[in-house]
């Protein structure tokens, strides 16, 4: 737990582009939501990959949205059902049924497709709102913070002492 | 452009997901092994172990050594254990979420044998009720002490009584405030004065007359009145009698009626012994036919999918996993879970029965074929031929039919509890016994029938000599017992249905102990009688002196009537000719 709060100070705290961290965070959303073995799941990680995004935030964010999914579950199951159970969809959901890429994707579960609704329709509002609040925090809230008292004994605490192993990781590097 | 893309980020997602597949492979023996433990557990609501799990890729199989699954109603043993379990899978509809295997071998399939430890159990079984518990409660087959007897059961009859006496108390009072109410001896005088008056003025000529006229009406207008009001009280008062009389009857009975109620409660009444073997036995054989039905229950998700049907489409919750999986229109319409052939070997004490279950699974409306299954001993050592044949016909969810034969010759039965009631145990200690078993299910009925034929036959009671007389009667005749026929017939529906047994046993026990009973009836009877005589006896007296005294009340009544008429009677002698005469 602390080595992730270390982490998640240091990505904010790093010089890492706001809107590298803003679409990681995006991205993990719809991941953490859906399944780790389905073909949505492995297409994002080839983008996360592809794409210059943050790892680290999005590695952190998908922990996070994982945990909130099973929060989220009888929300997501309602929201998949509805849609599953729509007439009107019903020529394009049996076409996808009969298609073998889209019954590994499980689509026709009602918490599968809920989710995945539910993680691209947050998407973009969830990059705008993040990639804003980043630079705000950078701009107002950084330099204030690294003056407290609190802030100056944490950094002569061990926690500050596991932060600065974090950062000598070089793992964000990529990034 | 080039700015957002890294290429180096291939070869990392190359590297992972290479790192991911390679974990998998590796651990998947044990993901699979966890897969069917927790599944298993699911479905059979008790721990289900798994010893080990091997999976083979090309092509895709796996094998499933040492499985336990954990008996809920008693977690120290299993209620069945398979050596090995094998198949192979298709593994393109696999990729569909079709898992279909065309053949499964399992063998080694044993019943009831013992845990290392006890398993956990996720559902329990459900309890019995009452009623179903009281079937196998044998009555006491000891004389009770009268004084006990009566410390412990409340009598009805001394509050009837009392209840009775007080009622009376009541309606004695009202009747004689009634009777207050009526016209006395002074007010009867005076009508005689009036009427000897009237007699008089008769006899002084015309003025005389003329004047008597007047009073003579004026007399028949009160005796009228009075005379309404004594048959409108006398009318009343029959009915009120008539209520007192049940209620002193009916108190007069109650002790009887508590005798009665507590010799049927502490002895053994002639339908009870006419069906002993229900009251033995029924225990016992209702405790496997639940156990039959409770499994039928837990595996129904084997063979019947509980789905809903909304529109074209059918929602249906897996196995495992989250939320609810919605059903489509297929193309090519397959089972999600479909084990073509099962070939079994079953091993159970009496030897080995080998057999094949066909078609598995719980799409049945889809595969458009019910589940078979065909078992047949061979080679037992115990028995010379078992058959178990029977379909479950789920194609159509609501109109469900399946059905059961089951029949075993010669089976030589060692040990076999016929009945665990701690009074009265009774085991098969040996014998061959023939047994059939024919049953039916349907949406709303369930209908079955177990016939046993046991010869030569030796019936194990007990070494307890407790129970009295009653119970060593009916040891010492099924002790002589070499032959006999037990009959369950179960009717009823499936949620709720009878087990009814009979056996020719009955008459032997009957003939033995027939004559016990009735004396042991006949006794508590009497010492019962003379016990609750002693105690309403002067209740029941009160009683009676109460009711004299209401028919008192009565008595005076009918005088009062008697004399108004002879008054009335008399007037009419007077001249009144316009009096009215009843």
């Amino acid at each position: 737990m602390i080595k992730m709060i270390a982490n998640l100070l240091k990505i904010l705290n790093s010089d890492a582009d706001p809107s590298q961290i803003s679409l990681a965070l995006g991205f993990a959303l719809v991941s953490g939501l859906l399944p780790f073995f389905s073909p949505v799941s492995l297409l994002i990680l080839l983008i996360v990959f592809l794409l210059r995004v943050n790892l680290s935030a999005y590695i952190l964010g998908t922990a996070f949205f994982s945990g909130v999914a099973y929060l989220l579950d009888p929300l997501l199951h309602r929201i998949g059902l509805a849609i599953l159970t729509a007439g009107p969809l019903e020529g394009l959901w049996t076409t996808l049924y009969n298609s073998t890429l889209w019954r590994i994707q499980r689509f026709n579960n009602s918490v599968v497709l809920g989710g995945l609704v539910f993680g691209i329709l947050c998407f973009v509002p969830l990059v705008l709102l993040a990639n804003a609040l980043i630079r705000r925090y950078r701009e107002h809230v950084l330099a204030w913070v690294r003056k407290t008292r609190l802030m100056q004994a944490f950094t002569a605490s061990k926690f500050y002492d596991i932060y600065m192993k974090v950062s000598g990781w070089g793992w964000g590097g990529l990034s | 452009m080039k700015k957002w893309i890294r290429w180096p980020g291939l070869i990392g997602f190359v590297v992972v997901v290479g790192i991911v597949v390679a974990l998998w492979f590796i651990f998947l023996d044990g993901i699979v092994r966890r897969m069917v433990e927790k599944g298993g557990t699911a479905i059979v609501g008790a721990e289900v172990d798994l010893a080990r799990a091997h999976v083979t890729l090309v092509p895709l199989g796996i094998t499933l050594s040492g499985l336990q699954v954990t008996d809920p109603a008693a977690p120290a043993t299993n209620s069945i254990e398979v050596g090995r379990i094998a198949f192979t899978l298709d593994s393109l509809n696999l990729f569909r979420r079709k898992v279909i295997i065309d053949e499964m071998a399992a063998e080694g399939m044993r019943f009831g044998t013992a845990r290392k430890r006890p398993g956990k159990v996720v559902v329990p079984p459900p309890k019995p009720p009452e009623e179903k518990k009281k079937e196998s409660a044998l009555p006491s087959f000891t004389m009770p002490d009268v004084k006990t007897v009566l410390q412990q059961e409340k009598l009805e009859s001394p509050e009837l009584i009392e209840q009775a006496q007080a009622d009376l108390k009541k309606k004695n009072e009202a009747w004689q405030k009634t009777a207050a109410s009526m016209p006395d001896k002074a007010a009867l005088d005076a009508y005689q004065e009036r009427i000897k008056k009237l007699k008089e003025a008769q006899k002084g000529g015309l003025k005389g007359l003329k004047s008597a006229g007047a009073d003579a009406l004026a007399l028949t207008k009160d005796l009228n009145r009075d005379l309404d009001a004594v048959k409108k009280a006398k009318a009343a008062f029959g009915t009120d009698l008539a209520a007192a009389k049940a209620l002193v009857e009916n108190a007069e009975k109650s002790p009887l009626d508590d005798v009665r109620r507590i010799a049927d409660k502490y002895s053994i009444s002639s339908e009870g012994l006419a069906n002993l073997s229900q009251t033995l036995f029924g225990g016992n054989v209702r405790g496997w036919i639940d156990k039959g039905v409770l499994w039928y229950g837990r595996l129904k998700p084997m063979f019947e999918r509980s789905g809903e049907k909304k529109g074209n489409v059918q929602v249906v919750k897996p196995l495992r996993g989250r939320g609810v999986d919605v059903r489509f229109k297929e193309e090519r319409p397959l089972p999600d879970l479909l084990i073509g052939t099962v070939k079994a070997s079953l091993q159970p004490e009496a030897g080995t029965f080998t057999g094949t279950i066909r078609n598995i699974t719980p799409d049945q409306d889809v595969l458009g074929k019910p589940l078979t299954f065909v078992f047949a001993g061979s080679g037992l050592k115990d028995a010379q031929a078992a058959n178990i044949t029977g379909t479950l016909d789920h194609r159509k969810a609501d109109l469900p039919d399946d059905s059961l034969e089951f029949a075993v010759r010669g089976y030589k039965a060692a040990g076999m509890t016929l009945s665990s009631a701690a009074s009265l145990p009774v085991s098969l200690q040996e014998g061959t016994m023939d047994l059939e078993l024919k049953g039916r299910r349907d949406a709303k009925v369930i209908s079955a029938r177990c016939v046993a034929r046991v010869k030569g036959a030796k019936l194990n009671t007990g070494s307890d000599e407790s129970g009295g007389v009653f119970a060593k009667a009916i040891r010492s005749s099924l002790a002589k017992v070499s032959a006999f026929t037990l009959t369950a017939d179960i009717t009823g529906t499936p949620d709720n249905y009878q087990v009814k047994i009979s056996s020719d046993l009955d008459k032997v026990m009957k003939d033995a102990a027939g004559s016990l009973v009735r004396e042991q009836r006949d006794r508590i009877e009497k010492e019962l009688k003379k016990a609750i005589q002693e105690k309403t006896a002067a209740k029941l007296a009160g009683l009676k002196e109460s009711m004299g005294g209401l028919g008192a009340t009565g008595g005076k009544l009918d005088g009062l009537q008697d004399r108004l008429n002879a008054l009335i009677k008399d007037a009419g002698a007077t001249g009144g000719g316009k009096l009215k005469l009843r």
